[in-house]
């Protein structure tokens, strides 16, 4: 008989909860904390609620580490009605707290149900990109072992990169790593930083800088480009693009007809920018995530 | 043993740090296989980098049999040199060899033991030609020894390995009777005192702000006591009237040497001193230990550059790959795990023996030391001393331009004024960076010979790239990487260098003519591609009709002013209101030799 099989997941995808397809997964909520007070992502409280403040009264704000008491209820929930779950989880190596918080869990319910953290390395679009690939696995086969190896393999494959016209917000959440070489610039600078599968463990990776938004896009075609000749890639498996303001900017369009042009993919998916993802980015921000393999 | 990986970490860490104090004492007493002073880096770079794989935020939650294999693979990723490769192995070996099952959290002495023992084998195995009185040995008898005492259950592994200790060191101390080149140069072998430093760390013997070792007389200094010896002796100058070299020799503060040779040769000297004709004590002198200890510290490297890279090649037997190698010089390490290979070898064609083995599979993190001039830094007297792997030096004329490259990223910057730097003050630069492999350019290739007689001076590896101009420079800050190696960044940069579409505006100090274009005495005119573009009185107009023919698909446009050209406000306002969909951005460079630098991105 076919396993029952259950997702839960954060809700810093990159992707809009309805672009999953999916019926059985669980969503949890990174707390925001604007001015000291405490958000959760809602109909009000959105990528855009939060850009605006930004521009607008130059609020502070920050995540907190995903609560122990929400995933317990999810897991209690499900421990009777399934029999593995899958957590799909930010990259450890952005919120160590949230990793160890996840494997304690794991580890308590190792003798009641099954726990497979998936640490995908990733933030934002690549966790939402590394996630769809877990779904369209999960719809072929119920091998576990099989979908947990193929799924850590995914993961190395897999590379984000963020232009982010002001890198203060990845500063303040202290998770700016190496691509800090990129800061205090005089000269007006669009700073591309990479989450890089095969580099992961290093953090952020200051990949290069372009002048122009276009020059930016630029910079990410050719890292990605190099990235495949590395692996003998041809055709990429999944791409997914967003902006955190608007689908519709400019250097959107620009990123996706650049990809159009230059790469071969089979998927080309538009994200869908999230309220705690903007904590980290700040506005403007315009973010690729490529599935290699 | 009831250790967890927090532990281990923690020993790990100490020991690296020790190791890293004692790095410059390890360097200077390097003559094995070449004495180019570097074992010291080699060793930290490889230990420093197996900690940096390990997450520190997810080795708690690792086993003991995650946290082995992950140090293991990242030595092998980041090992430098033959002392760092040999440790690599070490290393691998332990790691193939601990298989604890899930769930097991202890290792027992006789797993230790065994593991040991398979770390000394792959090391062993996998080095062409091993040698004893080198590392090895010291791995060796560090296994054996545990293998003798783990015998005893009842004895603590921290405890035994302080119980080995004295054997190490009395290994230690007769490595120069194994291997004949250190009894020559006198002193024990680098890498084994590198070992044994690792080892002592891992003991706790030592309390942490204890150092281990005499302070440090560089190999300069001692060939410099040796020729003086030989001098002295050799022109039985040894009486009254050379007053200098006898009081200059008999106040060598003989406590600070490390040299077992030059120790010996002052002892003998002072003897001689105080006899008055004594020959054959001086004829020993001469031709046993002072001309033996020079040629040693001074010899013909044959193969000389240092060259380390990572071949993934999923197809490729090993055996017969390293006999391909084998040609290509020596000093051959191949550490292979699943389809990654890691080589280390000396030859003299490193960049063909990369495009070489480019067709055999992907080839990364590519590394080539010039051991000649590392060997020229160890016995020079100003010696650097490096403390990074790769630096960025430009040169450029401007303190705005300075700031804006300082700006991009990590970059040394040598500014100058109207005078150009001159070949001394180029080479101290270099010297400044500290680091191994530096990259070099200069914003106008006037400079040029300056720089390549700098080069040929310093002990760096270097890449000079032949830029031109200033704007060149900025491209350069945008492509490289400090987490690139020298040819990568290299590569990129040079790829790139042209990318920036720019034109420049100066000032006529005479009339001419060029490109048909007529300049009166006074006249702005501007520059594209090293043909006049446009002329003018007004430097305005110059500006705005140059970008108007200029102008292709670029959207951004780029002012940077010279030193005496502040005001470009108005003239910018202007133009945006000319030139509508582009964004116009100026800043002060300070350039002296042209008014203004247009770029068009």
């Amino acid at each position: 008989m076919k396993k029952k099989i259950l997702v839960i997941t954060g809700d810093n995808l990159g992707i809009a909860n309805e672009q999953i397809g999916y019926k059985d997964v669980a969503f949890m909520k990174f707390p925001v904390i604007i001015n000291d007070e405490e958000y959760r992502e809602s109909e009000e409280y959105t990528a855009a609620y939060l850009i605006e403040r930004f521009k607008k009264e130059k609020v502070t704000a920050h995540t907190q580490a995903l609560l122990k008491g929400d995933l317990i209820k999810i897991v209690e929930a499900a421990k009777d009605n399934y029999d593995v779950i899958f957590h799909v989880m930010m990259g450890s190596n952005m919120s160590a707290a949230t990793f160890q918080m996840c494997e304690q869990v794991r580890k308590g319910y190792k003798d009641i149900i099954p726990i497979i953290n998936i640490d995908t390395k990733q933030v934002i679009p690549g966790v939402g990109s590394i996630l769809l690939r877990l779904i369209d696995l999960l719809k072929t086969s119920d091998d576990i072992a099989e979908i947990t190896a193929k799924i850590t393999e995914i993961t190395t494959n897999t590379f984000t990169y963020l232009c982010l016209p002001d890198l203060g917000f990845l500063q303040r959440g202290g998770r700016i790593g190496k691509a800090k070489s990129l800061l205090g610039s005089i000269l007006k600078i669009i700073p591309v930083v990479g989450l890089l599968g095969d580099e992961a463990d290093l953090g952020f990776l200051p990949i290069g800088k372009g002048r122009t938004k276009q020059a930016a896009n630029r910079v990410i075609i050719e890292n990605i480009k190099q990235k495949m000749q590395k692996y003998k890639i041809e055709t990429v498996k999944q791409i997914v693009i967003m902006h955190m303001e608007d689908n519709d900017f400019p250097e959107l369009k620009d990123m996706e007809a650049q990809i159009k042009r230059e790469l071969k993919f089979e998927k080309l998916i538009i994200g869908h920018p999230r309220f705690c993802e903007a904590v980290h980015t700040g506005p403007g921000a315009c973010i690729a995530s490529f599935s290699l393999k | 043993m009831d250790i967890n990986t927090i532990h281990i970490n923690s020993i790990l860490n100490n020991s690296c740090n020790l190791l890293s104090r004692e790095k410059n004492y390890i360097n200077n007493l390097n003559v094995f296989p070449v004495p180019d002073g570097d074992t010291g880096l080699n060793m930290i770079l490889t230990v420093r980098g197996a900690l940096n794989s390990i997450k520190p935020h997810s080795f708690k939650a690792m086993s003991i049999q995650e946290y082995v294999d992950c140090f293991a693979e990242g030595a092998l990723l980041n090992s430098r040199g033959c002392s760092g490769s040999i440790l690599a192995l070490f290393c691998k070996g332990i790691s193939d060899s601990i298989k604890l099952t899930d769930g097991t959290e202890s290792i027992s002495n006789d797993k230790l033991s065994a593991a040991l023992k398979k770390g000394c084998e792959t090391a062993y195995q996998n080095t062409i030609n091993p040698t004893e009185g080198t590392m090895l040995t010291m791995m060796r008898v560090l296994s054996q020894k545990f293998e003798q005492l783990s015998s005893d259950s009842s004895n603590n592994t921290l405890y035994l390995i302080k119980k080995i200790i004295p054997s190490l060191e009395e290994t230690l101390k007769n490595t120069p009777e194994m291997l004949p080149v250190l009894k020559k140069a006198g002193v024990v072998d680098s890498g084994a005192m590198g070992f044994l430093i690792l080892v002592k760390g891992i003991s706790f013997e030592l309390e942490y702000n204890e150092s281990i070792i005499k302070p440090i007389f560089s190999i300069a200094n001692i060939l410099i006591i040796s020729k003086y010896v030989r001098s002295f002796v050799s022109h039985k100058k040894y009486g009254k009237r050379n007053r200098f070299i006898r009081t200059f020799i008999t106040n060598v503060p003989l406590k600070n040497i490390s040299n077992i040779n030059l120790t010996n040769i002052i002892n003998m000297l002072n003897n001689l001193l105080q006899k008055k004709d004594n020959g054959k004590l001086a004829e020993t002198i001469i031709r046993q230990l002072a001309d033996e200890l020079s040629e040693t510290w001074n010899p013909n490297i044959k193969y000389r550059y240092c060259t380390e890279f990572i071949l993934e090649s999923e197809n490729l037997d090993k055996a017969e790959f390293e006999n391909k190698l084998k040609e290509w010089g020596d000093s051959l390490i191949i550490i292979h795990s699943n389809n990654i290979f890691k080589i280390h070898i000396h030859t003299n064609k490193p960049k063909t023996l990369l495009k070489f083995c480019e067709e055999l599979g992907k080839i990364s993190s590519t590394k080539i030391d010039d051991m000649k001039k590392q060997h020229y830094n160890l016995i020079s007297e100003d010696r650097a001393y490096y403390n990074k792997d790769i630096a960025l030096l430009l040169i450029v004329n401007g303190t705005g331009f300075a700031d804006i490259l300082k700006g991009l990223g990590t970059v040394e910057i040598l500014c100058y004024k109207k005078v150009k730097p001159s070949v001394n003050q180029i080479h101290n630069a270099l010297l400044k960076t500290r680091a191994k492999n530096i990259i070099a350019a200069a914003d106008d290739s006037d400079i040029l010979p300056a720089l390549k007689s700098a080069i040929t001076l310093s002990k760096s590896n270097i890449e000079l790239i032949e830029s031109k101009n200033v704007v060149q420079l900025i491209s350069i800050m945008y492509y490289y990487s400090e987490i690139q190696d020298i040819l990568q960044n290299a590569k990129a940069i040079r790829e790139n260098l042209d990318n920036i579409k720019f034109c420049k505006i100066a000032r006529a100090t005479r009339d001419f003519t060029e490109d048909n274009v007529n300049v009166k005495n006074g006249d702005f005119f501007s520059i594209y591609q090293n043909r006049m573009v446009f002329s003018d009185r007004q430097k305005g107009t110059v500006i705005e009709r140059s970008i108007s023919k200029l102008t292709g698909m670029e959207n951004l446009i780029t002012i940077y002013c010279g030193k005496k050209e502040n005001n470009i406000d108005k003239i910018v306002s202007k133009l945006q209101s000319k030139f509508e969909n582009i964004t116009f951005e100026s800043y002060f460079g300070g350039q002296d030799r042209y008014n203004y630098y247009i770029t068009f991105e």
